[in-house]
């Protein structure tokens, strides 16, 4: 394959634009703010550890009142237990809280990997081979969307051998349950662009199905995959924390901002800030991935103008329409 | 037009977004029983010099007056001013009783214009509950309007108006629509009536009779202001014309003295990129720059062939029939046009040879070779015989590729060449096509619709194919882009000596390029022969009527034309 070398000044102008735009929008600022933060706080999680000695897995009895709540007031902050520690047993909450970022973080990503590229495979086989093809991958996404996911995967948790790694099970899990809303909306833009003339012009000169689908219908989806991934983020990350919450999540003692949650709430009374901590960090994360996704879809929307160019080009109904995305139905979960 | 008074009149109306200025000091009057044309290309601020004054641009900003007179005030009494409203600077509420009541508004694309989920006589009645309460025919029963929509209908030449009032807007054609769109705009006698492109998105015998309607209207004593790009509409039906560039009028006359006496360059211009059918415009002797070519060798190998080609489309139980038994040849080294009305198979044609669509019955040949809706290797190596030209300007170039790179990409399938041969091919291409070769590194949303309809030839002959399939590809541009691309295909059609299937539904255009024409109606063929001949003398009356609903850019000959029509 040849090299297209005056590809790369257009393109880059283009990321510039996007770039500008999205560092005009102070929401999604705000968000890639966030997402940054949560990312940092993940990756320098043991840098963390080690500096102030906290383990995630170490108890310190010492620091608990006789009733097992933590001692002392705000649950047991100091210079030394910054966000206190955990009733019970004693460990270092911000220890949790950072390593529990690592989980959900991993788990999410990984989920929307496998979500998204099973759904933007489905969506264009079904979107641009149409007929058999089309109705096959079409009901198969309505029996995968219909499925009852808490329940499988719920069910699926009990019959899974121990052996199996807990957090591949969740990602394949989260993310097989998560691709149909992709596909549907690959398909239909895959149907569209199909249609358009340059799609057609190339099949007509022979151009093999396989090498229309990456050169000339992948690039034009790029802009709707991009947001969608953003945007189904956050709903992977409840996902993962809905199935600890439940028990089903990761094993202990790895720790878990659900599993956090779900102990809180019998100490929410005695000790508010052990559900607060992470509470805050599973609020603000899927907030911080929500807010970047609406600001990354409005830059990325080329209705909203392309440059300079724009009076020349009055009709703005150029690429595909990035669509809606309600991120609580995003990944298809609860 | 010394006793009228205007209807409505412009005076240094600007309209502006933002900092940018779209019309700049448009002045002119609408006269009550005459029409006015506004013409212009894309872009020149026709829609929204019309549109803006009632409100319906968002966003726009004017300046300037327009001034809608009471047509009982003035006329008599020479109080000049008292019987005027200001529009610009009125508020939406004030603006809603003149919209509709005083003033109508016909759009281009009637299919849109209507609400798709109520019937069309509901819609137009709708209209009249509207400003019923304002002229205090408040009391009028449902059974009166029902009448009032009726005896409208009828009005605008709609035979059965009781089947269209029931109907919903997607069970008419686009002629009934517009048809029944007017007499919505006009079912409350606005004295005005602004018609916004309005047979743009029709066929041309359709649009015969909708023009008719228009000139009734203004015979009925309202104000007609015709937006619209097509000359040849202009010389038909327009009593006055206003030419607008940029934003601004370059010209205001009557019909004749635009038309014979064009004053400012534009005009001129404009009028001499318009194609004219020979056949009407004069009956010149055939010209020598297109001799009837030589009788093709009889062992030449047409380069493309139908043979009692069917095409029968499924849906939900019902069948429709695009293509019916054709059969035609698409000699090489010349140029064939295909021309016929919207839904006539033209653009099926163009499928099937691409490969794009599967015939129910009969066969495909292109270059001697069978068409293969499921190609195999081989197979889809010989599409390199077959560019593709399509007519929508932005769909046809990918918006995420450069233009270099969308021009190689044949190259790239079908030859083994290195990447500096193709980058040099690409720059020969380019040049062919007379665009800068510092294209290459350019995005199609950089480009204008006559740049990237040059790209997409250059793409298309990047293989010098046998065969080049051109579908529409100048009906989205301005005549002067149009005239452009077109003189761009016949030179390289002679210089590369490639087969074309020229597919247009203007008779100009296609007399202008090809040298055989075929006419489709309703998936069949009706008559086929060299161009001069059945352009100029044609034996089906099909084509006949063709020619003649084809408006012609001089006002006498469309006057003449009318009064032949009206008499018959």
């Amino acid at each position: 394959m040849t090299a297209a070398p005056p590809e790369r000044p257009g393109r880059a102008t283009r990321t510039d634009t996007v770039w500008a735009r999205l560092k005009r929008s102070r929401p999604a600022m705000i968000g890639l703010g966030l997402v940054v933060f949560f990312v940092l706080l993940a990756v320098l999680a043991p840098v963390f550890a080690a500096l102030t000695g906290n383990s995630p897995y170490a108890y310190n009895p010492e620091l608990l009142a006789p009733d097992t709540a933590p001692a002392g007031p705000l649950g047991g902050m100091s210079a030394q237990h910054w966000f206190g520690v955990e009733p019970r047993t004693g460990r270092d909450l911000f220890a949790i809280v950072s390593y529990g970022a690592q989980v959900s973080l991993l788990i999410g990503l990984a989920a929307t990997l496998v979500s998204v590229i099973v759904g933007v495979a489905i969506g264009l086989i079904a979107g641009f081979y149409g007929h058999l093809a089309d109705r096959l991958l079409s009901r198969f996404t309505d029996i995968v969307f219909g499925f009852p996911f808490l329940i499988f995967a719920i069910a699926l948790s009990a019959t899974v051998p121990a052996s199996f790694p807990r957090p591949l099970l969740l990602i394949l899990v989260i993310g097989f349950f998560g691709w149909p809303p992709v596909a549907r909306v690959v398909r239909s833009e895959t149907l569209s662009l199909k249609e358009r003339g340059f799609v057609r012009a190339a099949a007509a000169q022979g151009t093999s199905s396989a090498r229309i689908l990456v050169r000339e219908i992948l690039p034009n989806l790029a802009a709707t995959i991009i947001v969608f991934t953003t945007v189904s983020i956050p709903g992977k990350i409840g996902a993962e924390a809905a199935l600890s919450f439940l028990g089903v999540g990761v094993n202990p003692p790895t720790p878990s901002w659900g599993r956090s949650i779900s102990d809180a709430i019998s100490w929410v009374q005695v000790d508010p800030m052990y559900l607060i901590f992470p509470g805050m960090a599973l609020f603000l994360v899927t907030l911080g991935f929500n807010m970047f996704g609406d600001g990354l879809r409005d830059a990325l929307d080329p209705t909203a103008g392309q440059g300079p160019d724009r009076s020349a080009d009055r009709s703005p109904d150029r690429g595909p329409d990035t669509p809606k995305i309600d991120p609580m139905s995003a990944g298809g979960q609860p | 037009m010394t006793a009228t008074t205007p209807a409505l009149s412009y005076r240094d109306y600007s309209v502006s977004f933002g900092s940018r200025t779209v019309t700049r000091d448009v002045s002119f009057d609408l006269v009550p029983g005459s029409i006015l044309a506004l013409v212009g290309e894309s872009g020149s601020g026709k829609s929204v010099t019309a549109l803006a004054p009632l409100g319906l641009v968002p966003g726009a900003r004017q300046a300037g007056s327009v001034k809608l007179w009471d047509p009982a005030g003035p006329a008599g009494g020479g109080v000049g001013l008292t019987g005027a409203i200001e529009l610009v600077g009125l508020d939406p509420a004030e603006l809603r009783p003149i919209r509709g009541e005083r003033i109508g508004v016909v759009f281009q694309e009637p299919m849109s214009a209507f609400n798709p989920m109520f019937r069309v006589g509901h819609q137009i009645a709708e209209a009249v509950r509207a400003h019923a309460g304002s002229d205090g025919a408040g009391g009028a029963g449902r059974g009166d309007i029902g009448q009032r929509v009726l005896a409208q209908l009828r009005a605008v030449g709609l035979p059965d108006p009781e089947k269209v009032a029931e109907a919903y807007p997607h069970e008419l054609s686009g002629g009934q629509l517009q048809r029944a769109m007017i007499a919505l705009a006009t079912i409350n006698s606005p004295q005005v009536l602004i018609a916004d492109e309005p047979t743009t998105a029709l066929d041309v015998t359709v649009q015969t009779g909708i023009l008719d309607l228009l000139v009734d209207q203004a015979q009925a004593g309202q104000a007609v202001l015709l937006i619209t790009h097509d000359m040849g509409v202009v010389a038909d039906i327009a009593d006055r014309v206003a030419v607008m560039k940029d934003g601004r009028i370059v010209e205001t006359g009557s019909v004749e003295d635009i038309f014979d006496r064009p004053a400012s360059d534009y005009t001129q211009q404009l009028l001499a990129a318009v194609p004219r059918l020979s056949a009407v415009v004069d009956a010149r002797a055939p010209r020598e720059e297109r001799p009837v070519a030589p009788a093709p060798a009889a062992d030449t190998v047409p380069a493309a062939e139908l043979r009692d080609a069917t095409v029968v489309h499924r849906s939900s139980g019902r069948q429709v029939i695009a293509l019916d038994d054709v059969s035609l040849v698409i000699p090489a080294g010349r140029i064939t046009g295909l021309v016929g009305e919207s839904g006539s198979g033209k653009s099926t044609i163009a499928n099937v040879l691409t490969g794009g669509q599967a015939l129910t019955s009969g066969e495909a040949f292109v270059a001697g070779e069978r068409v293969s809706t499921r190609p195999n290797r081989r197979q889809r190596r010989l599409r390199a015989e077959v560019g593709v030209v399509f007519q929508d300007p932005r769909g046809s170039l990918n918006p995420r590729r450069s233009v270099g790179s969308q021009i190689a990409e044949p190259l790239r399938v079908h030859t083994d060449l290195s990447g500096r041969d193709i980058d040099a091919r690409v720059d020969v291409l380019l040049t062919d096509v007379q665009l800068p070769t510092d294209f290459a590194a350019r995005f199609p949303h950089e480009l204008s619709g006559g740049q990237r309809q040059r790209v997409a030839i250059a793409r298309a002959l990047a293989l010098r194919p046998k065969l080049l399939i051109a579908d529409e590809p100048t009906s989205a541009l301005d005549v002067s882009v149009q005239r452009g691309v077109l003189t761009l295909l016949g030179e390289l059609h002679a210089s590369l000596d490639f087969a074309c299937l020229f597919i247009s539904h203007d008779l100009a255009v296609v007399e202008q390029l090809a040298g055989h024409v075929v006419v489709l109606k309703d998936g069949r063929v009706v008559e086929q022969g060299p161009s001069l001949e059945v352009l100029t003398d044609p034996a089906e009356a099909y084509t006949r009527r063709l020619i003649e609903s084809a408006p012609v850019p001089d006002p006498r000959i469309q006057a003449a034309r009318r009064a032949a029509r009206l008499a018959a």
